[in-house]
């Protein structure tokens, strides 16, 4: 089983062609623009959108813990007292208290992604694992690749690579694209920003790209974080001699986890400006003096 | 009878820098113009754009009429008359940027009372010709039996390119010594009266053109009117000879048709025009820029339905020729609303279908769209034809396809509101304590076969009565078989009869089945007294609104291996063996499509609550299409699954209508993917894709405020409209359809 919080259909950015995506739930980083903060903490959890309640007073009967009580004629929520066991969640049909995450069976993810099988083969597509983080839940990934390589279906993965390598080496056969997170080159703003030095996720790197897996470095740029100069270069100076690099791609920072509501026990988390579209080319514009080929937000800079 | 008044010539200036570039904006801006006249003095438009223009403000037509009560003419004596008499005075349109003439400003079918999609009275079958007896079940099912309608089938062009208006005129006269029955003699009779006004218009146009052409400089401006009057003297007799020709004569015979009755179904244009292109192009008397130029006017003149490419009907080879890219381009340089269907197959030229795919893209003017070849031939074979009349049959409709000249269909206008069929069965249930979605299942079976018989005794009233209500005069020209028989072609002029009955409300039904299955026989979520309490209580009140909830979020039709997907399928192989399984008490055949045009509003207004969580009054679901919020994600290829699933499969379409954020498309790979998407939804078993690339950010201003952007062209049911043409709730629906990848 593996704990599965999005299955997304139709995606064209996250790989080549048209992809059906997998987020497992649970990371081992906490990176405050994370765009999909329902997918850091490793537990199902209660997600509100208040606006779509309909009062139908469900959740306040369900609720055992007295998190949901009705006061002065209004249902709230007590944060303090959820103790996330979703008994609410299981009665809303509105979709005002949502569970995020679900134990799913290979054979569960694999009838979703066997819908789209002849979308793949034209389009060259095929499944994405990401999360989360990917690597938190090696056999379960590494069960669900294998079955779609059963069903000859591409496959690719984000990862952040900071996972024992014994596990990445358990997967390697199973992959055909990695999509790697390479976010900074100092470890100690890496740990400052994200919570984890880098030390390991650089052993990674190299180690993956000595097996020669074809592979993309990604780099989402925040500002104030490494939307500096120094950072990209450094960072496009590192991967440039991988052979097995198919593009470095710079994303610009996406805003959108902030309106997907409200988790009840979220992760901390900033917003950010979104950075000018000049600077950005002008980032890859940086990097592209080292790398042949570099994309910015899907699209090739020539 | 009044006389043509010359205060009704309308002439259009040209622009100072005379080249083709500055020609084409000119005529873009004044069609928007025209647009705008339309929107503030005509009532919503919700249906096609068409070519139609401003008439001068004091011409005045009255059509003389024998059924005074009513306010109607019937009969082809008087129809020819009517139309002979308004061609006679019709206003003449030149624009001196055009290198075609002519515009068509009135419908004479409109002068009658007629059913537009918001009104409830249908009087296009004049009173006369009674069927009082269909009517109980006609409103009980909220049925559109299409009695009294007309045209929806397509003409062979060639019929007419071949012969010049001078031969029909002759083919009519040989044929009216042969064919000599009562029914024969007023045909003809009315033929050539409608061949005398044809001619009429035609006579005064070249005389004011020749008027025109005296009073300019010598220049460009004059030599283009010289070449417009020279073309149009040759073709009031002969055949065409040239490109230029060609294309007047297909101009001319559209504003016909549309004077007449509305009708707008083309042709396989990249074929038919090729042989005076391919003429021209080898004497070195026409270039690529002069024939997109002229294909530009052709297309700004009226949104005509067209297709381009697909098998040749007898070698199956690919018809994709130069002429293919060259209206592609004029698509794209015009930038106006066009209705060009490519028909994709394994053997189309990939390069058309990208480069149609690029200019959809860029231009996002829902142009052009794609029919998929596959499904529809071995669909319509299954009627018992070949593979080449198959082959034969186009996409020339908003939905529909037809055999040029030969076929007979009444296609787009006979339609079963299943939701409304439902709607029956579900009380009826209801009433008697029955608490099985397979009985109700088995109860909405009984009531669709019922519904459907009531269509097809219509049918074959039609097909009775229609040609002493409504002759099809102008389409009989270029019909195989009308004139040889002296017989309209709705009462056996032409070969093949092969009626369309469409199925609306498919997503209603079928979700409305899955959440009863889901939340009250597996989940037990709910009871089977809640259900029918709230659907009956619409849903008021807060036991309505969690009722309400508790349906509305079970899994949808579309979303994918749900509950609801599999009645979605039940039910159109229901709908599709009830309409194949037996002819009409006459024997007509009769070829199921799902498809509710514009109807999806009128529909959805005469049906209750639906225990899908749909409150009374509200749209039911566009043709084949979920309902809009079915799945948050993936919405693109899940919806395009579910409608390749849900086909009928006999030969007509039950088209995807899709609309895409331009998120979806914003990359390097965008055309590629959405090129694997059309080709799957094809090799699915899909046969029909309008497609709309739409801001949704956009769309919401113009929905709030339509004049910020008269430009916007939208394709709403298979037809495109310029989106501040529609009715504030024909906007909300395209706005609801919108799909975002976010």
């Amino acid at each position: 089983m593996g704990n599965i919080f999005d299955i997304e259909r139709f995606s064209t950015k996250d790989g080549q062609g048209i992809r059906t995506v997998i987020f497992f739930k649970g990371c081992n980083m906490c990176c405050p623009w994370c765009h999909n903060p329902e997918g850091i903490h490793r537990d199902f959890e209660l997600m509100l959108n208040p606006q779509l309640c309909i009062d139908c007073g469900s959740c306040v009967k369900a609720c055992k813990n007295g998190a949901i009580v009705r006061e002065d004629g209004q249902r709230r929520l007590y944060p303090q007292k959820c103790i996330q066991c979703l008994a609410c969640a299981k009665v809303c049909y509105s979709g005002a208290l949502k569970q995020v995450g679900k134990n799913m069976t290979v054979e569960e993810v694999m009838r979703e992604v066997l819908q789209d099988r002849v979308l793949y083969e034209k389009s060259g597509g095929g499944v994405t694992l990401t999360g989360g983080e990917v690597m938190l839940q090696p056999e379960f990934a590494k069960q669900l690749l294998m079955s779609c390589k059963e069903h000859r279906i591409s496959t690719a993965i984000e990862t952040n690579l900071n996972a024992p390598w014994r596990d990445f080496a358990e997967i390697l056969p199973y992959v055909d694209v990695f999509y790697v997170d390479i976010k900074h080159i100092d470890s100690e703003k890496h740990k400052e920003w994200v919570g984890v030095p880098n030390e390991l996720i650089i052993e990674n790197l190299r180690r993956l790209a000595e097996t020669g897996r074809t592979m993309v470095v990604r780099t989402p740029i925040v500002q104030g974080f490494n939307d500096d100069d120094d950072t990209i270069t450094a960072i496009a100076k590192l991967i440039s001699d991988i052979p097995s690099l198919s593009y470095y791609e710079l994303l610009t920072y996406n805003p959108l986890g902030n309106s997907k509501g409200t988790l009840v026990n979220p992760p901390e988390s900033r917003s950010f400006e979104i950075p000018k579209r000049e600077r950005m080319r002008q980032l890859a514009e940086l990097a592209g003096k080292y790398i042949t080929r570099v994309r910015l937000d899907g699209k090739l800079k020539r | 009878m009044a006389e043509f008044n010359k205060k009704h010539i309308m002439v259009f200036g040209a622009v100072s820098d005379f080249n083709y570039e500055n020609r084409l904006n000119l005529l873009r801006e004044r069609k928007l113009e025209q647009t705008k006249w339309k929107i503030n003095h005509l009532a919503n438009m919700d249906e096609d754009d068409y070519g139609s223009v401003p008439p001068p403000e004091d011409f005045h037509f009255e059509p003389e009429c024998n059924d005074p009560v009513n306010h109607t003419f019937y009969g082809a004596e008087l129809w020819s008359k009517n139309y002979s008499d308004l061609l006679k005075i019709h206003p003449v349109y030149i624009d001196l940027n055009d290198v075609l003439c002519g515009r068509f400003m009135f419908i004479l079918q409109r002068f009658r009372p007629f059913e537009s999609v918001v009104s409830d009275k249908n009087l296009e079958m004049a009173p006369i010709f009674n069927y009082d007896w269909l009517k109980p079940d006609q409103e009980r099912y909220g049925l559109l039996p299409g009695i009294g309608k007309m045209h929806h089938f397509a003409p062979d062009y060639r019929i007419g390119l071949t012969l010049g208006w001078k031969g029909l005129r002759e083919k009519v006269e040989h044929y009216q010594a042969i064919n000599t029955s009562e029914e024969s003699r007023e045909l003809y009779k009315a033929e050539l009266l409608t061949l005398d006004g044809i001619h009429a218009w035609m006579s005064n146009m070249i005389d004011a053109l020749a008027e025109t052409e005296n009073g300019l400089p010598e220049g460009a401006v004059r030599e283009n009117v010289h070449r417009m009057r020279l073309c149009n003297e040759w073709i009031r007799e002969n055949p065409p000879r040239s490109f230029l020709e060609a294309c007047q004569w297909i101009a001319w015979f559209n504003i016909f048709n549309r004077t007449y009755d509305r009708a707008g179904s083309g042709c396989q244009l990249d074929e038919i025009l090729m042989p005076y292109y391919r003429k021209e192009r080898d004497a070195g008397t026409i270039t690529p820029e002069d024939a997109t130029f002229i294909l530009a006017c052709l297309l700004l003149n009226d949104p005509i339905y067209y297709q381009i490419g697909g098998p040749h009907r007898k070698t199956g080879e690919d018809l994709t020729n130069e002429l293919s890219f060259l209206i592609l381009e004029a698509i794209h340089r015009l930038k106006t609303s066009a209705n060009v269907t490519i028909r994709y197959f394994d053997g189309l030229d990939r390069r058309l279908f990208l480069r149609g795919l690029e200019i959809l893209m860029e231009d996002r003017q829902a142009c052009p769209r794609f029919s998929g070849n596959k499904a529809l031939v071995e669909g319509f074979m299954k009627n018992g034809y070949s593979a080449e009349l198959a082959r034969d049959r186009i996409a020339v409709g908003c939905n529909w396809m037809s055999l040029q000249g030969l076929e007979y269909t009444l296609n787009d206008l006979v339609k079963v509101n299943m939701a409304k069929v439902f709607e029956v069965a579900f009380h009826e249930c209801a009433d008697a304590g029955i608490l099985s979605t397979e009985r109700m299942f088995d109860c909405f079976t009984r009531h669709l076969e019922r519904a459907v018989h009531c269509l097809k005794e219509g049918i074959d009233f039609h097909l009775k009565n229609q040609y002493k209500n409504a002759p099809e005069l102008v389409l009989n020209l270029c019909s195989h078989g009308p004139i040889e028989k002296g017989l309209d072609a709705s009462h056996g002029g032409v070969d093949y009869y092969n009626i369309c009955i469409d199925g609306a409300g498919i997503a209603d039904v079928a979700d409305s089945l899955g959440a009863m299955e889901q939340r009250i026989e597996r989940e037990r979520v709910i009871t089977w007294r809640q259900c029918f309490e709230a659907v009956k209580s619409n849903y008021e009140g807060k036991e309505g609104r969690y009722v309400q909830a508790v349906l509305s979020s079970a899994g949808r039709y579309g979303a994918g291996d749900t509950l609801s997907d599999a009645w979605a399928l039940r039910v159109s192989r229901q709908f599709t063996q009830i309409v194949t399984g037996s002819r009409t008490p006459d024997g007509y055949i009769t070829i199921p499509g799902l498809f509710s045009w514009a109807n999806t509003i009128v529909f959805g207004k005469v049906v209750g609550a639906t225990p899908n969580g749909r409150k009374a009054g509200e749209p039911i679901n566009q043709g084949a299409n979920p309902h809009p919020g079915f799945r948050k994600d993936g919405a693109f290829s899940a919806m395009g699954n579910a409608i390749a699933m849900v086909q009928p499969g006999y030969g007509n379409t039950a088209p995807w209508q899709l609309e895409l954020s331009p998120m979806i498309v914003d990359n390097d790979e965008a055309i590629e993917n959405i090129a694997a998407v059309i080709e799957t939804h094809f090799e699915l078993g899909g046969t029909l894709i309008n497609i709309n690339i739409m801001d949704g950010e956009k769309v919401r201003e113009a929905y709030r405020d339509p004049s910020a952007y008269p430009d916007l062209i939208v394709r709403v049911t298979g037809f495109t409209a310029y989106f501040s043409a529609l009715s504030p709730g024909f906007r909300k629906m395209i706005v609801d359809r919108i799909v975002t990848d976010q």
